[in-house]
């Protein structure tokens, strides 16, 4: 009895070693290829090879118009942004890129929530399946105060949840149509507007280490960095206590920094945005026309 | 310290190494310590209060055992459940009650103020208040013998696997077990490890997945379609499925693993053929506390048949209140009361042999007024949950559709409904017992992976760690 007890342990065992490294060797193979929902974006930012790059969360993702934006300027360009992932994320694909061709200028967008102690720690652990590969992701992972290397054990794990992203993408190619840029349909109305108002936040100091990192890397590497906080459709600061602190990172260095937190052609307009947060296609072009002007 | 944590399981292991290494006379050091170690790792100030709640149920179980004259039994007992109820009044009820009163005030145009308390409510404090009354009250009633050993009584009281949200054990059931020698067996180890697996199924591909969507919608609801709130209900019948009988299961697995049995709190409630039927699968620790120590004791069924009534309806509006001091939970409760009395007025109950065509109505009947009830337990207040109803269905803007959500969510309940189907039809099942076969293996092996592939490691807590 007890003999048959441990032949079934065996096979337990062995059933979960086995599918997980058969399993986690063809995620490895085929991750790359993925080019739908979190990891197509993050994949396709890695790939990009553009003049200029476009980094920053969600509101980047929604309001820079590549097309618009290398009509105006001449030069190819990318979004990068990503909806969740603030500086964490942008500081290692900025990173990575460098390594592989260096982009001429660096569009990094400040969400009001740029550098505020919030919860992005939380998202921090679907970066894993970068951590064998990308050095630059490494270090972004064990900021997570609850990453362990156990966790490195299992190829499973590290590819948690990548199947739905990897099967949209064998069916389609959403995210890199617009070279990143993802327009939002609709408009706001008065239901879905509840202000935020983010001024009584902390900093976490984290986040401000690292858009210094990422203001250093950009100086080193002699890449042109434009510090952009784009429109909202209300004040989210009202003492401008986090645009002041900002204003006064990038202008220490003597860097380019806007503030179009207040944009007249939008500002405070439901039409232009999706919520108030973030503009709608609309929105997104009439900024991106006029942010592209300040470029060159 | 919540079991889908890296810490839990570092917790765990290091427990049960102690706890085998020990000479069985320190085994009940260790678990206590264990177990205040784990309680305090939520807030050590927390350990204050179940230490003062055992002691004074301690103390009081052996003067009412002591005592000889009725009047001095009754006067120990009173001290005891006003003590321990009197704490989880406070911490759980003072505010609501206050702000309840404070309406009635203002509409009489009173100026007298009940004040705001800042108050934490202490996890777990009303799953081990109701083991500490269960305990004093058996005894009051020569049930069973007080436990004199302090440390195994407070063990009682403080169990790590059940301490924080159940199952609610009875003294006649875990106390006898902390005094038998217990070895490590692959019995228990396997049958521990099965429903240990089976919880983390159910709270990490299942409970956490859906409440992606369940909690986006829920949190907005005024921004949502009729069809997004229909299905966001209906999903959430299955987040608090999965979430709470998850952690029973990994409760009574690690438990099982050292040794000791923890009574079963779920038994595939969704697929009761009746409301009374449901609440003898769904939360069975709770409802069978209810109804040994508030339904009975004001009358049960022995009385006349509209007191009945009464009395079948207050047992579950008091259960509603047990769970949260909101108005929504008292509306849920008093919804299951209406649904029973109802049911025993009309005589809806299944009575012998029926076909498969009207079980299936019944179990979708049961489970659409189920998750009905649902709606009011998950609304952020009483406003919202009217609004969800009143907008069910009003489908005039678009489907709120997050297809991840639905994948993941839709391959994890399939899962789980073939699981729940084998168990349902054969209650002998191998998966829940401590055999092996190749196909078990096989199915228990499949479940890790699919553990590993698609569980959400970084969920919240447990729901009912609230209540």
């Amino acid at each position: 009895m007890k003999k048959s007890y441990f032949r079934y342990i065996a096979l337990f065992v062995g059933i979960i070693i086995f599918v997980d490294l058969i399993g986690g060797q063809i995620l490895k193979t085929h991750f790359e290829s993925i080019s739908f929902g979190i990891y197509g974006k993050i994949n396709n930012s890695l790939k990009s090879e553009t003049e200029i790059l476009v980094l920053g969360s969600s509101r980047a993702m929604h309001h820079y118009n590549p097309d618009i934006i290398s009509k105006a300027t001449g030069f190819s360009c990318y979004n990068s942004g990503l909806g969740g992932y603030g500086l964490f994320y942008n500081y290692p694909v900025l990173n990575e890129r460098v390594k592989k061709k260096l982009p001429k200028i660096v569009i990094l967008d400040l969400s009001p929530n740029v550098i505020i102690d919030d919860k992005s720690y939380m998202k921090l652990n679907t970066l894993l399946p970068y951590y064998k590969n990308y050095t630059s992701f490494k270090e972004i992972l064990h900021l997570d105060s609850k990453f362990s290397n156990l966790e490195l054990v299992s190829n499973l794990y590290i590819y948690n949840s990548v199947i739905y992203d990897f099967l949209r993408s064998v069916f389609e190619n959403d995210d890199n149509k617009n070279s990143g840029f993802v327009p939002l349909d609709s408009h706001m109305d008065s239901l879905n507007f509840t202000p935020v108002y983010l001024d009584n936040k902390h900093f976490d100091t984290n986040k401000i280490t690292y858009l210094h990192k990422i203001i250093n890397l950009c100086e080193e590497k002699n890449i042109k960095l434009i510090g952009v906080i784009s429109p909202t459709y209300r004040k989210f600061d009202i003492n401008n206590k986090i645009i002041n602190e900002l204003r006064d990172i990038f202008e220490s260095k003597s860097l380019k920094f806007y503030d179009y937190s207040n944009f007249s052609k939008v500002y405070n307009k439901q039409e232009y945005f999706k919520d108030q947060l973030h503009l709608n296609s609309k929105g997104a072009e009439i900024f991106s026309r006029e942010f592209a002007k300040k470029i060159n | 310290m919540l079991f889908n944590s890296i810490q839990f399981i570092y917790f765990f292991s290091t427990v049960l190494i102690l706890y085998f290494i020990s000479p069985f006379k320190w085994r009940w050091i260790v678990l206590l310590i264990s177990s205040y170690y784990f309680y305090m790792s939520w807030n050590v100030n927390y350990v204050f209060l179940i230490l003062f709640t055992t002691i004074i149920s301690y103390l009081c179980a052996i003067e009412i055992e002591k005592s000889k004259s009725k009047r001095k039994r009754n006067f120990y007992l009173t001290i005891s459940i006003v003590v321990s109820l009197g704490v989880l009044l406070f911490y759980k009820y003072f505010n609501f009650f206050g702000s309840s009163l404070n309406s009635v005030f203002n509409f009489m145009n009173f100026d007298n103020k009940v004040p705001y308390l800042k108050l934490l409510l202490p996890v777990g404090i009303s799953f081990y208040t109701f083991q500490t009354l269960s305990y004093t009250i058996d005894v009051y009633r020569r049930d069973i013998k007080t436990e004199k050993h302090f440390g195994i009584y407070a063990l009682y009281v403080s169990f790590f696997p059940q301490l924080v949200a159940g199952p609610i054990e009875r003294s006649t059931s875990l106390l006898p077990q902390f005094k038998a020698k217990h070895k490590i067996t692959l019995d228990n180890f396997i049958m521990g490890f099965k429903w240990v697996i089976l919880g983390y199924f159910m709270k990490l591909v299942i409970a956490d997945r859906l409440s992606l969507y369940v909690d986006s919608v829920y949190n907005n609801v005024f921004q949502h379609s009729g069809l997004t709130l229909i299905i966001a209900t209906f999903l959430f019948a299955f987040q608090i499925f999965g979430d709470f009988a998850g952690y029973s299961s990994i409760a009574i697995g690690i438990a099982r693993i050292m040794g000791y049995k923890l009574m079963t709190n779920f038994n595939r409630p969704y697929f009761a053929s009746s409301i009374g039927d449901f609440w003898h699968r769904w939360h069975i620790s709770l409802s069978t506390w209810f109804r040994d120590y508030f339904y009975i004791p004001i009358g049960g069924n022995r009385v006349s048949i509209p007191r009945w009534y009464v009395n079948l309806f207050l047992t579950f509006l008091v259960s509603g209140l047990w769970h949260g001091a909101n108005w929504t939970f008292i509306i849920w409760g008093a919804l299951h009361g209406i649904y029973i009395v109802i049911e025993n007025l009309f005589k809806l109950q299944v009575k012998g042999k029926i076909s498969i065509f009207e079980r299936v109505v019944r179990v979708i009947i049961v489970f659409i007024l189920v998750d009905f009830a649902w709606i009011f337990f998950r609304a952020n207040n009483i406003t919202e949950a009217i609004y969800i109803v009143k907008n069910i269905g009003n489908f005039s803007s678009n489907l709120f559709i997050d297809y991840k959500v639905f994948f993941y969510g839709f391959i994890g309940l399939l899962i789980l409904f073939f699981n729940d189907y084998i168990v349902e039809n054969n209650p002998n099942s191998i998966i829940l017992n401590s055999k092996l076969d190749n196909k078990t293996v096989i199915y228990f092996a499949f479940l890790v992976c699919v553990l590993l592939f698609m569980g959400v490691f970084n969920g919240g807590q447990f729901i009912y760690f609230q209540f």
